[in-house]
């Protein structure tokens, strides 16, 4: 026997068995059906290849078949790109038979008519062929069908989701790519740039860049499932093999070992079987439940930009008409632009003032929502802290007034160098914290200052005010938590919102920093809070897995 | 001569509010109740010093027709004052508001503090 020929019998050994693994694995599903029927497309036009260049008879019907052969190639990959990876059940009857009919009419010609394969003629590497007059359709029969193979199958790779599945399939399609494209290379298009069928021969090679591809995805990436298929087979053998050889064993110690060996090899199998089922049947469920975690992450994310959505609209209709209430009655009120008298006036202040604290809802609420979502955004760039609070300062001089209080900005660093920070959310903080200091306080003092402490900047604002009751210091942080509201012996007009500390506490830890605060009963509070003079993106947005890039978005 | 502004927002209560107070300063007030409107008004030679706009109009949008002001040679100097109900973030604030002299909440600012930065935007208070 030539090499030539073993190899050729290696190959188709290989080829089948790869086909009928992957069939028996499951006969009733499509993708695996043409999957053989590619295989046996294969397998024959590698014999007939070689047999129509080694053989002394027949010699015309195996050309014939050459030509038969790789039409039915050309209609098993069309047919398997269309059911793989997954079967296609909307295919009808109509439209496969519009798919086999190429391939009954090339088949029709090329066996019953001299009109593709007139003849053949003897050559120095085997036989050649002589060309019929409608020779040239095959290359146009069989094109068509490569390129609409090779279109399908890399639409459908971009759909896929899995990693797993996207390797396996990425290296069944070059191997399907590359082998088709290799064998249309060397038995169709040479013909016309040569003028004869010598590299035919070589189209061999085709069929084991496809084996090996395909044969690496089914061991490598579980393509087609049948892992466990080929475990059972190999113990199946290796128990045979050991069978097989304790009958023809005559030396009763020799049989003794044997049978000894058999009986470890066929337990061991059995749990390698048991254990290979375990791992396949767990590694099934845990590409189900990833597939379930995307699915269900893809739509809690539009429920919550849903529900932004909503926050964002609700708040835009709560708006509008607290903007004409509130303009109005500061009109009316403030701007004395209706001439109330002293009790017309006295009776709706109460109304402005809520007025004004649904605002300050409205605002707060939506950010509320955000924190709550981990979506607060930071817009961070480099800023002048010391600007900024000088400028908050002077805006609060009139309220404080108001209050019968002085504010000042004492610096206690020569200058606090620019550093990055949300320059709007930081005032925001800075802005709440003097307006509390200011709520809390009549005839005082309110001191802001700022100063650098090894890595960071802390700000303080302190104010000579009523200080809050140590019980009460616990809770100031939380969400519509407003002091004295639920002390029935001292009770406070409500102010505000109740949101501004909750919200601050979250702008300061977004930054990296920290708030808290000293206090003491009658004797006034100092609220503190710490920035880091080195930005870094915050553990919030580590945890929602936000890029560098988006630094500035959480 | 009086200062011109022109108010488009399609919330009547909105326009009326701001209306009252700018003509208690002495202004001039045109109401458009969409962009529409407002692109029609100005297309007939009427150039206001400044323009009070709302984001959400019925069919084409404040930061739309703002980037059509901006365009159009006649209307590019007009300042532009947004006034919206809609509580941006940061990013999304910038990117509307990028071609506006102002961008302010309506609920954040009182109508007398809306006149004096509106006529500090314009150049000088309005002469009575």
């Amino acid at each position: 026997m030539n090499l030539k020929l073993l190899f050729i019998i290696i190959l188709n050994l290989v080829s089948m068995f790869m086909g009928a693994m992957v069939y028996l694995n499951n006969t009733k599903k499509r993708t695996n059906q043409f999957f053989l029927l590619l295989v046996i497309s294969i397998t024959m036009w590698v014999s007939t290849l070689y047999l129509s260049n080694a053989a002394t008879d027949y010699l015309l019907l195996l050309n014939k078949l050459v030509f038969v052969s790789s039409s039915l190639i050309a209609l098993s990959t069309v047919l398997l790109s269309i059911h793989f990876p997954s079967e296609d059940k909307n295919i009808s009857i109509n439209k496969y038979s519009l798919i086999i009919l190429p391939t009954i009419v090339m088949f029709y010609l090329t066996m019953f008519t001299d009109q593709i394969v007139k003849n053949y003629k003897l050559v120095d590497w085997g036989t050649d062929i002589v060309t019929g007059n409608l020779y040239f359709l095959y290359p146009i029969y069989f094109f068509p069908h490569f390129l609409f193979s090779v279109w399908l199958l890399m639409g459908k790779y971009k759909k896929l989701s899995s990693t797993t599945e996207k390797h396996g399939i990425k290296l069944f399609i070059i191997g399907l790519v590359t082998g088709l494209g290799m064998g249309y290379l060397t038995n169709s298009l040479s013909y016309y740039i040569f003028g004869n069928y010598y590299y035919s021969q070589y189209g061999y090679y085709a069929v084991i860049v496809f084996v090996l591809m395909a044969g690496y995805a089914i061991i490598r990436h579980r393509l087609f499932s049948i892992r466990l298929i080929l475990t059972e087979i190999g113990i199946l053998i290796v128990t045979v093999s050991l069978f097989a050889q304790l009958l023809t064993l005559d030396n009763p110690s020799a049989r003794l070992v044997n049978i000894i060996v058999l009986i470890f090899v066929v337990y061991g199998g059995l749990l390698l079987i048991k254990s290979v089922k375990d791992e396949v049947k767990r590694s099934e469920q845990i590409e189900k439940l990833n597939y379930r975690l995307e699915k269900d992450k893809k739509e809690l994310l539009e429920l919550d930009r849903m529900k932004d959505e909503f926050l964002q609209m609700a708040t835009h209709e709560l708006n509008t008409p607290i903007t004409v209430i509130q303009g109005k009655l500061n009109m009316a009120i403030e701007e004395d632009m209706c001439h109330l008298d002293h009790k017309q006036k006295e009776f709706l202040e109460p109304v402005l003032n809520d007025t004004m604290r649904l605002a300050d809802l409205s605002k707060d609420i939506l950010n509320v929502a955000r924190i709550d979502q981990n979506r607060l955004k930071l817009s961070v760039t480099e800023s002048d802290l010391d600007s900024l609070i000088a400028s908050i300062v002077s805006d609060f001089d009139i309220k404080a007034k108001e209050q019968g209080n002085s504010i000042a900005y004492i610096k206690l660093n020569k200058t606090i160098p620019k550093f990055i920070f949300d320059q709007t959310k930081i005032g925001e903080v800075i802005s709440n914290l003097i307006n509390n200091a200011n709520k809390f306080t009549k005839n005082g003092k309110i001191a802001v200052t700022a100063k650098i402490k090894d890595d960071s900047v802390i700000v303080s604002v302190a104010d000579t005010g009523v200080g809050i009751k140590k019980d009460e210091q616990d809770h100031l942080f939380q969400k519509f938590y407003q002091i004295g509201r639920f002390d029935p012996n001292n009770p406070q007009e409500q102010q505000g919102s109740g949101l501004g500390l909750f919200i601050s506490k979250n702008i300061i830890e977004l930054h990296g920093g920290r708030i808290w605060l000293e206090s003491e009963e009658g004797r006034g509070s100092t609220f503190y809070f710490s920035l880091p003079l080195e930005y870094k993106e915050s553990k919030e947005a580590e945890r929602l897995h936000i890029s560098p890039e988006k630094v500035r978005v959480l | 001569m009086a200062h011109k502004l022109l108010v488009i927002d399609d919330n009547r209560g909105c326009s009326d509010l701001y209306k009252m107070r700018f003509e208690y300063d002495k202004w001039e007030v045109k109401i458009a109740y969409s962009a529409e409107e407002a692109l029609d008004l100005l297309s007939k030679d009427y150039l206001p010093d400044a323009i009070l706009l709302d984001i959400m109009l019925p069919q084409m949008q404040g930061d739309e027709l703002l980037r059509l002001i901006r365009e159009n040679p006649k209307t590019k100097d007009i300042k532009v004052v947004v006034l919206t109900a809609l509580n941006l973030n940061d990013e999304d604030q910038a990117r509307i508001c990028k071609d506006a002299d102002a961008c302010l909440l309506k609920i954040n600012i009182m109508p007398k503090a809306l006149v004096d930065r509106v006529e500090t935007l314009v150049g000088e208070k309005v002469k009575a």
